[in-house]
């Protein structure tokens, strides 16, 4: 800006600049997801019990690969800033644009309150456990951490979401190395998953799915936010599903390999729930059946 | 003093410093440039070819 004459010559606009590449839009999707890879599984097994979470796992799955492909499909078309906001512009009519508009910044004022106040939090502990005595002050790391973000978006999309690239990397693998860390295949294992198994895969009956649903959305939610920086992409139309779509695999990868090792146990649990004797009859029939892949892999799995 | 308490401070500084960058380049942005240049942006260009389109 600081080269660009003081007015604006005849007809002369302000506009985005296109310097994002299909990397920098994976960053943004699976950026704003990841805390809920960590999250999710703990709320949403604590609502429903194991199998609960692991069905609120897959169904959300499905909905949001739904979502993040109408999404980078809409966008790449409708490629100007503001995500959502702009396809109910275009495609609905200014009202449901406000409407919409007006979510859209309620949800991301709350979600950055939020993620301030658990940084504060954290931070908090991590003196604690240093041995720090008393209750630390967690407001200047909280007014910190907005200001920071705030100040990191003034200096523009570019800095913010390369900076936002290396941080989401450092966070996916670090779910990597927490999976391969507690899950016995580096070193013991301390989860003590197959106990979640014992008597109580379904505390609270089905309806503990309908519970655990809303938790299960945190493996997933925000990877609709890629779209609101199409105005800023170099090539909208290749780089906004080609991130998206990225992005969307890449938290179906950690939201699975959290609970990877009760995933196969849970297979032959959930046949267990749904009735002995009825299974018993199906398993012998897809035995008896040479083309029957379900069977053979429901075999497998037990 | 604790080093908790050094950190403290130094993000109540921080957060300062922040906050200052940008209210500095608010005004500096707010006289440097018109009204008219910096309100002129349109959402997309899907809306600016919309309003060079005449029938």
């Amino acid at each position: 800006m600081a080269n660009v004459t003081s007015t604006a010559p005849e007809g002369e606009r302000l506009q985005l600049l296109r310097v994002l590449g299909p990397a920098h839009v994976w960053a943004l999707g699976v950026g704003i997801v990841l805390v809920g890879e960590y999250m999710g599984w703990n709320f949403s097994v604590g609502k429903g019990g194991m199998i609960a979470g692991l069905v609120a796992c897959w169904v959300a799955g499905l909905l949001y690969t739904c979502v993040a492909m109408i999404d980078s499909e809409v966008t790449s078309t409708v490629a100007a800033a503001g995500g959502q906001y702009t396809q109910a512009k275009h495609i609905v009519g200014p009202l449901m644009a406000f409407n919409v508009g007006l979510y859209l910044t309620f949800a991301y004022t709350m979600l950055e309150a939020a993620n301030a106040i658990t940084a504060g939090y954290l931070i908090s502990v991590v003196a604690t456990m240093t041995g720090y005595e008393g209750a630390l002050d967690q407001r200047p790391f909280i007014i910190l951490s907005i200001l920071f973000l705030a100040w990191l978006n003034y200096r523009g999309v570019l800095a913010t979401l390369t900076f936002n690239l290396v941080i989401t990397a450092i966070a996916f693998v670090a779910i990597i190395v927490l999976f391969l860390s507690t899950s016995g295949i580096l070193g013991g294992g301390i989860m003590q998953h197959a106990a979640l198994f014992e008597g109580h895969e379904l505390p609270y009956g089905w309806i503990g799915v309908l519970a655990a649903m809303h938790f299960g959305l945190w493996y997933y939610l925000g990877i609709e936010g890629t779209c609101q920086a199409a105005e800023e992409v170099r090539s909208p139309a290749r780089s906004l599903p080609y991130g998206t779509m990225a992005g969307i695999m890449t938290l179906l990868i950690a939201a699975t390999i959290l609970p990877l090792r009760f995933r196969i146990s849970s297979a032959s649990a959930m046949i267990r729930i749904l009735g002995v004797a009825d299974g018993e009859r199906q398993r012998s029939s897809w035995a008896s059946s040479r083309t029957s892949r379900p069977g053979r892999s429901i075999a497998t799995m037990e | 003093m604790d080093f908790w308490n050094v950190l403290e401070y130094a993000a109540w500084a921080l957060s300062a410093v922040f906050g200052l960058l940008m209210l500095a380049d608010l005004v500096r942005i707010d006289t440097t440039y018109d009204n008219e240049l910096l309100t002129s942006s349109r959402e997309g260009e899907i809306e600016a070819t919309a309003e060079r389109h005449s029938i």
